[in-house]
């Protein structure tokens, strides 16, 4: 069962579901998808660094960004898509007749819209990102609503994680499939300490002793993702301050040929065209002058 | 023939606005800088440990000028040659470096530049800033600073452009060709009039009043107008070392309505040598472009003095002031035909 902690009713931003009627709606519509054999994606987002914002801002600048970013979600979804704000101003939207493909791509547009966002908070204009973890209903074990919900959560913890303003998609559904089952199954009883001096055959762990060795090594690898990202950290930082010290500078591209230029059909072209000869020969004649002042000297 | 792709390939234009307070750049890969045109050297070994590197520019130069030996290698739009011309040549070559460093090159980008100049320099000046980004870019070219404003606007018929900057002001008429000399008039009523004029009114006025010329530079980016109902200036400047404030709002406005007759001058000379079934049209369309276009109500008071010594006239403030020049110039580097800048290589 997916921990929706303290869901609030949204009637005055915009009418978003409440704990009861998403939990329902998602449910219903999964099961529908399954019944019917559509596509489903399940997102959800949360706004980076929430929390220090509020500390620095305020919990009525903190309402703003997350209204603000209630709209934008909005405007992203089509009538037939839910949306639901869970605890921790986390937005849940399941997107019907979505494949994961498409479900990327709107977890991308919906990370471009909400930086396009800018807040005048105390005189400063602030811009804010977000994270985005996704599920979808294609994988082999995405037999649940909750384990949907659960793996677009690990995706957005890791999202978060590795420094936001990005969308994960971990695809660990069958993890999340068996810890829900086993959570359903009744625990097994404790065995008895073996008493035999002769090393007894190794009995088979039980589903439950399964899980919390998964468990544990889901937080050792998530341990040192999370070093390794600070190792990368470090690494880059390290890279800016030797670019810096060395003066170099990998320059930008150009980008100038996709938005201007003299082509032939531009306005007034051949005068222009005139007008540039009289440059160039402009500055011939002036090297030329140049040339023989240096010859002269 | 050379297709656009291939023209474009591998290739960085430039447009500078090489000017005598500010240098501005516009590139063609979007980057936009302008710095102060000031260059600085370390004075000594101290002064170098203090500062960590040997050459300062722009503001940062100007806020350490007292471990400096410092550069303003730009006088009247061109490269000073008064005063120690090789140290100022020197300046003049490492701020160039320094504006297209700004923009950012790639390492294996060609550079095509195109700087504007001041209508009226002479080959010697020209000749002198072409030496000084030749170190520095692949191909370059100079061209006339209004010109370059006009054609960035598109406006190249019946057009007056009044480009005022800090060393000179540029007036140029174009009338859908290549403007000639006979259509450019410079004058030295710009910015750094204008400051002058300001000292010496607070000299004769704020009686024991210890300001520099920088002061001066910057009290008249803050408050410069000539509308008669101008916000009020006031100022603290040091007197005995104490800060001590004076209201210098009508010294402000008159150092800054000293530039308005003399461009008068040259919008009426311009208008009267061109032909007279268009005069009407070109004192329609006289645009203000340059830093010295942003004193509030410059626009208003030209065309005021406009309608009483020519009859009518209509003045337009361009949007961008200080990238007016660079984006111009920028138009023009990237319009003019490959082939042009393989042979100025």
């Amino acid at each position: 069962m997916v921990d929706y902690g303290a869901v609030r009713f949204e009637g005055d931003d915009g009418g978003l579901f409440g704990p009861a009627e998403i939990e329902h709606f998602l449910r219903t519509e999964h099961e529908r998808a399954r019944r019917y054999k559509y596509p489903v994606v399940c997102s959800v987002l949360a706004i980076d660094r929430l929390d220090q914002l509020q500390d620095l801002y305020g919990y009525e600048a903190r309402e703003t960004i997350v209204k603000s970013v209630v709209r934008v979600v909005r405007a992203a979804m089509r009538d037939s898509d839910l949306l639901g704000r869970l605890a921790g101003d986390r937005l849940l939207v399941l997107w019907s007749h979505t494949n994961k493909e498409t479900g990327a791509l709107l977890a991308k547009r919906l990370l471009a819209a909400v930086k396009r966002q800018s807040f005048d908070l105390d005189g400063r204009m602030l811009k804010v990102t977000a994270s985005v973890g996704v599920s979808h209903n294609g994988a082999e074990d995405a037999h649940s609503f909750d384990t949907l919900v659960a793996v677009a959560e690990e995706g957005l913890l890791v999202a978060q994680k590795a420094g936001g303003d990005r969308h994960v998609e971990t695809e660990l559904y069958r993890l999340h499939e068996a810890r829900r089952r086993g959570a359903e199954a009744v625990p097994a009883p404790m065995p008895a300490a073996p008493v035999a001096s002769a090393p007894a055959p190794r009995a088979r762990p039980s589903l439950s002793d399964e899980l919390v060795e998964r468990d544990l090594k889901i937080e050792l690898l998530e341990r040192r993702v999370a070093k390794l990202m600070a190792m990368l950290d470090v690494s880059e930082e390290e890279l800016r301050r030797v670019r810096s010290a060395r003066q170099v500078d990998v320059g930008v591209p150009s980008i100038y040929r996709e938005v201007q230029g003299l082509s032939a059909d531009a306005a007034q072209h051949e005068r222009k065209r005139e007008m540039m000869r009289s440059i160039f020969e402009a500055n011939l004649a002036l090297r030329a002058k140049a040339k023989e002042g240096d010859a002269g000297a | 023939m050379t297709t656009p792709d291939a023209k474009d390939k591998g290739v960085l234009y430039l447009g500078i606005d090489l000017g005598t307070s500010r240098t501005s750049v516009a590139a063609s890969n979007g980057v936009r800088e302008t710095v102060a045109s000031y260059v600085g050297y370390a004075k000594d070994p101290v002064a170098l440990k203090k500062l960590g590197k040997e050459t300062l520019y722009g503001d940062e130069a100007i806020a350490n000028r007292l471990s400096l030996k410092l550069y303003r290698p730009l006088a009247h739009g061109v490269i000073q040659a008064d005063s120690d011309p090789e140290g100022n040549m020197r300046a003049a070559t490492d701020l160039i470096k320094e504006i297209i460093r700004r923009a950012r090159p790639k390492a294996d980008e060609l550079v095509y530049a195109v700087i504007g100049a001041p209508a009226q320099a002479s080959i010697k000046n020209k000749q002198a800033i072409l030496d000084a980004a030749r170190s520095t870019v692949n191909s370059v070219m100079l061209c006339s600073e209004p010109f370059s404003v006009a054609y960035g606007l598109d406006m190249l018929d019946d057009v007056l452009v009044v480009d005022i900057g800090a060393g000179t002001t540029d007036m140029c008429r174009m009338h859908g060709t290549m403007p000639e000399d006979s259509d450019q008039i410079t004058n030295t009523f710009a910015g750094d009039h204008v400051d002058s004029r300001l000292a010496e009114l607070i000299k004769s006025t704020c009686q024991g009043a210890d300001f520099s010329k920088e002061m001066v530079k910057a009290i008249k980016e803050k408050h410069a107008s000539v509308l008669d109902e101008m916000p009020r200036a006031l100022v603290k400047l040091p007197v005995m070392g104490k800060p001590t404030e004076f209201d210098i709002t009508e010294q402000v406005k008159a150092a800054c309505r000293s530039i308005v007759p003399p461009i008068v001058d040259g919008i009426q000379q311009l208008v009267a040598s061109f032909d007279p079934e268009f005069q009407e049209r070109l004192k329609g369309r006289v645009l203000l472009a340059g830093g010295g276009s942003q004193i509030k109500g410059l626009d208003h008071e030209v065309e005021r003095q406009m309608h009483e010594r020519l009859g009518s006239g209509r003045v337009i403030r361009i949007e961008e002031p200080v990238y007016g020049g660079a984006n111009g110039a920028l138009k023009l580097a990237h319009d003019m035909p490959a082939e042009y800048w393989e042979q100025l290589k």
